[in-house]
């Protein structure tokens, strides 16, 4: 085959193009519209002690009802002297009484009461001034003194979470070498911040600065410890904004509570970051902290951080639009209708449905893992009926093939790693066949899983026991079941609490200790072994405070108590498949959903946390309601993820929404996964599958494990089973993938099998448009266009026809039609 | 295809064509974000300071004043030595300071490497700018012998030495080391030094010299070599960028060993101060040392969790006398005993437990061994700061002689400042009569409160077994 003419026929039929990305320059603030009314937040500032300080929200109501934050230029000024006014706009307490604050911005002025309850002097506190501080200026994050080691002999807890250590850090590490009693201005952690001795993390702040003001009489008070309770909850304003143009800015105020009922303005301590800085930055150095400034059309989280307590804030700017009118398209059930309110929200259009030829290749891959067969294309297209009607009708039929059971088997032991290196090869083939029953009977998913976590006896026996010989220690079985079964990633707070959500270390060996209880003992046949529950539960050590750990769920909800005297597993798997646990349904419905539409709602599917939140909670909301009211019914959640008319749009977008990658306006085309890729290249060249060590037919999909040596497979990233993350399968796209296509064996021994679809229709002296056509039905399971078949012919008239047909389905088979499910 | 695809292919693609064809495009390099044309000015206070401090005021110190030069502030700088003074402002090829820094042959700093380019620079442009001193007015150093340090709150005592004669006891405060009458009676002097933290502190065998480890955190370790009779600093010699720790003479009192925040250990010869050997064989601060019996090993610990054994006169490293395998040891090792006639060592740290380990190994080595290692005592709650025995401290009844300091918790969870206890000693003649040094939370008269901690010690001590 001839390199060149090849490479031709690659572009000419394949239709491959460069896609231009036009960036687009950041826009210059936009004009502001004529500004009718001043709105203030609060509405009245209220000082209940001498730390409380305050700040104004200013918005600018314009005409058309739009709000403009005016708060940066709005010139302040304080009648009455029971407050003082500092230069970033807060207002500190002095004395007990009332003052009037003077708002004047864009032409308007208003006045706005300021009421001071209290102004008691009272000592610096560690843990609501000195903490906050020492996170805000980065003291305590994870690449400074927060690290692992920590930084030139200093350690921290990372970002604060363990007040008693860093006090101990601070006060009592090294003889007191980091304060200074007797001249407070030579302590260290006065002198490392502001430079005054060599400090590797750079100058923080200055002698004049706020935090220099509050560390100063900490030290000089003789370094106290206070026990005041933490934060409970994070608020901020204005919640969830949607912000009209690029170029804007926007304040916002975070508001602390606290356990006894008080509140506090932490803005300017508060830790702010964006997800998405392409879309919107947030400032967050002592200068100025908490201002979003909207960059681009789209969305992005927000995350605030004080002391432990994280809110999100979703910020959506919504660019120009002009010229965008909604149109109302088909809802076929509750997913489009509540897809559809979001689109119409930040004024994005859907594309269109798919062709049926797509559909059915779409729908084929995601249910069954396997593209459909030229046959089963010409009878789907011949199928005169409502295009939804034989839809609809065709993914029941999918979801009842064999097919099916292969491939959600496949998924389903990806997630609980069954690998002969954990279990023997014995163990997974009978661990692959208790999952294959649990699918092909559609078992509930509470019902699987209680048996799952509940089993016992011999592994050969009860295969569900190799979930305990694979996870053999508490912890590492609690880190797999929390990933796999609430998408949640307690690894993090196995050594510190979890950065980014409420979890602490306690409950990671509290809820570790449920797995304490199961014995491990040989079976009675070689390499079995036997899972039963100890008499007395081995202790789960918390190595932080070296004290056994009573096992305790990490939240509760409203489903059933639990029985304290049963098995700690019937507790845990009680606690876990209850209707009421707000993860277990939801994660294995926003699972479910990236599987089919390429991600998750809330996404990574395995990392569900506050800071992470759902591009569109209402819709996972009524998924998860759908799927616990159907008992736990997967076959149901799939069928009516697949009829939505969400999950059959066109990838192809269109102006109003070319740029939406997380609202599900389009489909999202995705490389076909390692076994998909290797079994459609054998079902496209009508090529039998021969695999080593399993029988004849045996495809890619039906392996039991990763320890079935095929090259190809690992390449395109079969997952090695050994952690239990989505992660571990790597869908990329690299260079290696893309050589192997082109030259390796695997495509073209598919292609030049001597039972393969070119051969048997060479046998049958099939005709050049004959040729063409079987070919595009088979590699791109679709009719080729009167363009792509009258030049699929020109090129089979110039070579040798046998040569060109293995040609032409080679590049359709490195053409993005057939490498991605679109 | 009439819409745009999407753009998850395109990677793909480009990987396709590159492999393929070996079109190859060049990526736009992006000049580097320019530096604002206009530099802020060199501030004495954070840039020139800092140069000073750890390149020159080693000599030009109040108690040294080499060259009747001192640099330790700004206005002291100015007034300059003998050799009249350091700068003219705008001037700096005029200027004294700049011309023994710079050139090709440095006559400063003296004996030490030259300072670097940027360094040079640094002091130069501050010149050229005027020499002008920012120092915040609080951070301003007025301490010297004739106006020792005023104290408004107590220091955390952090070293306490008896005397071999049993007639003082020196305390560290800050910038200074108090030497107390040993019967309670008053102050002998105060040795008044350069190092604002003081962190061992030692007699020479013969009484006639105390040692001093210290330095500025951050800045400069310092080891001071008083002469006792007559309260006078007969040898400053600065090392590293931090403070030193642990020091100890050698038995025949002619060498004196110290630990550092440059994961260093040195060994200085007593009578001129010069290193003669610098040990590195720890991966963290070694913070106390030891000599052996016959003077002839050094023993090192250090926040790496090892003890590590070596020979003075090569330096050779001999031997881990703690095991290295990790987690044996939980945290760092910050204190040190010898057992005064044997080669056993105690050993304390971050993880609150005293052991009891033999020098001289007399088992072969094995991976995870801990061979070494006599006896463990009670774990203490938090870190422990130091070990004192008493001189009639005996193998078999080590354990009632020991004498441990740590910080204690009143209850799980909540630290109270006011029972640190940094500093532990035993009084060399008087058998069990103990002191420690203290921090108290509230401001206290300075020398009430050392004395009050002398008598809760006793209380302590009986608490520990």
């Amino acid at each position: 085959m001839r390199l060149l003419s090849k490479l031709w026929l690659l572009v000419a039929v394949a239709g491959v193009g460069l896609c231009g990305s036009d960036r687009r320059a950041i826009a210059a603030p936009p004009p502001r519209p004529e500004i009718v009314e001043l709105q203030f937040f609060p509405a009245k500032l209220e000082l209940n002690g001498i730390r409380d300080s305050r700040r104004v929200l200013v918005t600018g109501k314009s005409a058309a009802g739009d709000l403009i934050d005016l708060t940066a230029e709005a010139k302040l000024a304080l009648v009455g002297d029971a407050a003082e006014l500092e230069s970033d706009g807060f207002l500190v307490a002095r004395k007990v009484g009332t003052a009037k604050l003077v708002v004047s911005a864009a032409g308007k002025q208003a006045e706005l009461a300021v009421d001071v309850k209290d102004a008691n002097p009272v000592p610096v506190s560690f843990v609501r001034e000195i903490q906050p501080a020492m996170s805000k200026v980065g003291c305590n994050q994870g690449t400074c003194h927060g690290a692992q080691d920590g930084k030139n002999g200093f350690k921290l807890s990372l970002r604060g979470y363990d007040t008693e250590y860093d006090y101990l850090a601070l006060v009592d590490d090294l003889s007191g070498r980091r304060f200074n009693r007797s001249v407070p201005s030579q302590s260290l952690m006065l002198l490392k911040p502001t430079q005054g001795v060599p400090h590797v993390g750079g100058f923080l702040f200055d002698e004049d600065s706020r935090y220099y003001k509050l560390i100063h009489p900490w030290i000089a008070d003789g370094c106290q410890l206070d026990t005041t309770t933490r934060v409970t909850k994070l608020e901020v304003f204005p919640a969830n904004p949607v912000i009209d143009l690029e170029g804007r800015k926007l304040q916002q105020t975070v508001i602390a509570h606290f356990p006894d009922g008080s509140t506090r303005d932490v803005t300017r301590d508060a830790v702010f970051s964006s997800s998405n800085f392409n879309v919107a930055t947030v400032t967050n150095s002592l200068a100025s902290s908490g201002v979003v400034e909207s960059l681009r059309r789209g969305e992005s989280a927000i995350l605030v951080r004080y002391e432990g307590a994280y809110a999100v804030n979703q910020i959506t700017v919504q660019g120009d639009r002009s010229g965008f009118a909604w149109s109302d398209s088909a809802e076929n059930n509750f997913i489009d209708t509540l897809v559809n309110q979001k689109l119409k929200k930040i004024k994005t259009l859907p594309s269109d449905l798919c062709t049926d030829a797509e559909f059915l290749r779409r729908a084929s891959i995601d249910l069954t893992g396997l593209p459909p067969t030229p046959e089963q294309v010409k009878a789907f297209l011949a199928d005169p009926r409502d295009s939804k009607v034989k839809r609809d009708e065709k993914i029941d039929e999918l979801l009842d093939t064999p097919e099916y059971i292969d491939h959600w088997t496949l998924k389903w032991s990806d997630l609980l790693l069954s690998n002969r290196k954990f279990i023997s090869e014995k163990g997974v083939w009978a661990y692959r066949n208790w999952i294959r029953s649990a699918i092909a009977e559609n078992k509930p998913y509470d019902g699987w899983v209680t048996d799952l976590l509940t089993a016992n006896g011999s592994t050969f026996q009860n295969p569900a026991a190799n979930y305990f010989r694979i996870s053999r220690e508490p912890t590492a079985a609690m880190e797999n079941f929390t990933q796999v079964f609430l998408g949640t990633r307690f690894s993090c707070n196995k050594c510190h609490d979890h950065p980014f959500e409420r979890w602490t270390q306690g409950q990671y060996y509290q809820l570790s200790a449920y797995f304490s209880g199961v014995g491990r003992k040989p079976g009675t046949v070689p390499e079995d072994e036997v899972i039963y529950p100890l008499r007395s539960p081995v202790a789960v050590v918390n190595p932080r405070s070296n004290q056994a750990v009573p096992a305790k769920f990490p939240y509760e909800h409203g489903g059933s108590a639990v029985d304290p005297n049963s098995d700690l597993r019937q507790q845990l798997a009680q606690w876990l498949t209850s209707k009421d646990n707000q993860y277990f349904a939801t994660s294995l419905v926003n699972r479910y959903w990236s599987y089919l539409l390429g991600r998750g709602i809330i996404d990574p599917v395995d990392d569900i946390r506050s800071s992470n939140p759902a591009t569109n909670p209402e819709l996972l909301k009524a998924l998860t309601d759908d799927f616990i009211a159907s008992k736990f019914d997967t076959k149901h959640l799939l069928r009516t993820i697949a009829r939505s008319a969400t999950y059959q749009r066109s990838y192809a977008a269109n102006k109003w929404n070319e740029d939406d990658g997380e609202n599900f306006s389009h489909f999202m085309p995705r490389r076909l996964t390692a076994e998909q890729l290797f079994d459609a290249i054998m079902t496209a060249a009508g090529s039998p599958v021969t695999i080593p060590g399993v029988p004849p037919g045996f495809r890619a999909t039906q392996l039991p494990d990763p320890n079935i040596q095929i090259g190809f497979l690992d390449m395109f990233g079969r997952p090695a089973r050994e952690i239990p993350c989505e992660c571990e399968r790597a869908a990329d796209v690299s260079l290696s993938q893309t050589l192997n296509l082109i030259n390796g064996p695997t495509v073209s021994e598919a292609i030049i099998h001597p039972q393969g679809l070119i051969a048997r229709l060479k046998q049958a002296n099939a005709d050049d448009p004959t040729l063409v056509r079987e070919i595009y039905l088979s590699v791109l399971n679709r009719l080729p266009t009167d363009e792509e078949q009258a030049k699929g012919i020109v090129y089979l008239g110039g070579v040798d026809r046998a040569e060109g047909a293995q040609d032409l389905m080679w590049a359709l088979m490195n053409s993005p039609a057939f490498l991605f499910n679109r | 295809m009439k819409s745009r695809p999407i753009s998850i292919w395109k990677s793909g693609l480009l990987a396709l064509l590159a492999g393929c064809c070996v079109v190859f495009s060049t990526p736009t390099i992006r000049a580097a974000d320019e530096k604002p044309a206009e530099q802020a000015p060199v501030s004495f206070y954070r840039q020139v300071r800092p140069i000073l401090q750890r390149a020159c005021t080693g000599c030009h110190q109040p108690a040294k004043v080499g060259g009747k030069l001192q640099l330790t502030t700004y206005e002291l700088a100015k007034a300059g030595g003998e050799q009249g003074a350091l700068w003219t402002p705008g001037k700096p090829e005029e200027s004294l300071l700049i011309d023994v820094i710079g050139g090709d042959a440095p006559t400063m700093p003296k004996n030490a490497p030259p300072l670097n380019k940027d360094q040079v620079a640094t002091l130069s442009r501050w010149v050229l700018e005027g020499a002008k001193d920012d120092t915040p007015a609080e951070v301003q150093d007025t301490i010297s012998p004739e106006n020792p340090p005023i104290y408004t709150n107590p220091p955390v005592i952090s070293a306490l030495a008896w005397s071999p004669d049993g007639q003082f006891i020196a305390v560290s405060g800050f910038r200074e080391i108090l030497l107390h009458k040993a019967d309670g009676s008053g102050l002998a002097g105060r040795l008044v030094g350069r190092s604002q933290s003081i962190t061992s502190l030692s007699f020479s065998p013969d009484g006639k010299l105390l040692a001093a480890t210290g330095g500025n955190a951050s800045l400069f370790g310092e080891v001071q070599f008083w002469n006792v009779a007559e309260k006078k600093l007969e040898r400053s010699t600065t090392f590293s960028t931090d403070t030193l720790f642990g020091g100890r003479f050698s038995p025949d009192g002619t060498l004196f060993a110290c630990g550092g925040a440059d994961n260093s250990a040195r060994v200085l010869r007593v009578a001129d101060g010069q290193p003669l050997l610098k040990f590195d064989a720890h991966a963290d601060w070694v913070l106390n040392t030891a000599f052996s019996v016959d003077g002839k090993h050094m023993i090192t610990v250090s926040r790496d969790r090892s003890m590590k054994l070596s020979i003075v006169e090569s330096g050779q490293f001999v031997d881990n006398i703690t095991s290295i395998t990790p987690g044996a040891l939980k945290g760092g090792l910050q204190s040190l005993r010898r057992h005064p006639a044997k080669d056993e060592l105690l050993v304390g740290g971050a993880d609150g437990e005293p052991k009891l380990y033999k020098m001289i190994r007399t088992q072969a080595r094995q991976i995870g061994d801990d061979f070494n290692r006599i006896r463990s005592y009670p774990v203490m709650v938090g870190r422990i700061f130091s070990l004192a025995g008493i001189p009639e401290w005996r193998g078999s009844t080590a354990r009632k002689m020991v004498n441990c300091c740590s910080n204690f918790r009143d209850t799980p969870g909540v630290c109270s400042p006011s029972s640190f206890l940094p500093m532990a000693n035993m009084s060399p003649p008087g058998g069990l009569k103990g002191s420690c040094g203290s921090t108290t939370p509230r401001p206290v008269p300075w020398k009430r409160n050392w004395s009050r901690c002398r008598l809760r010690q006793r209380s302590r001590a009986s608490r520990i077994h």
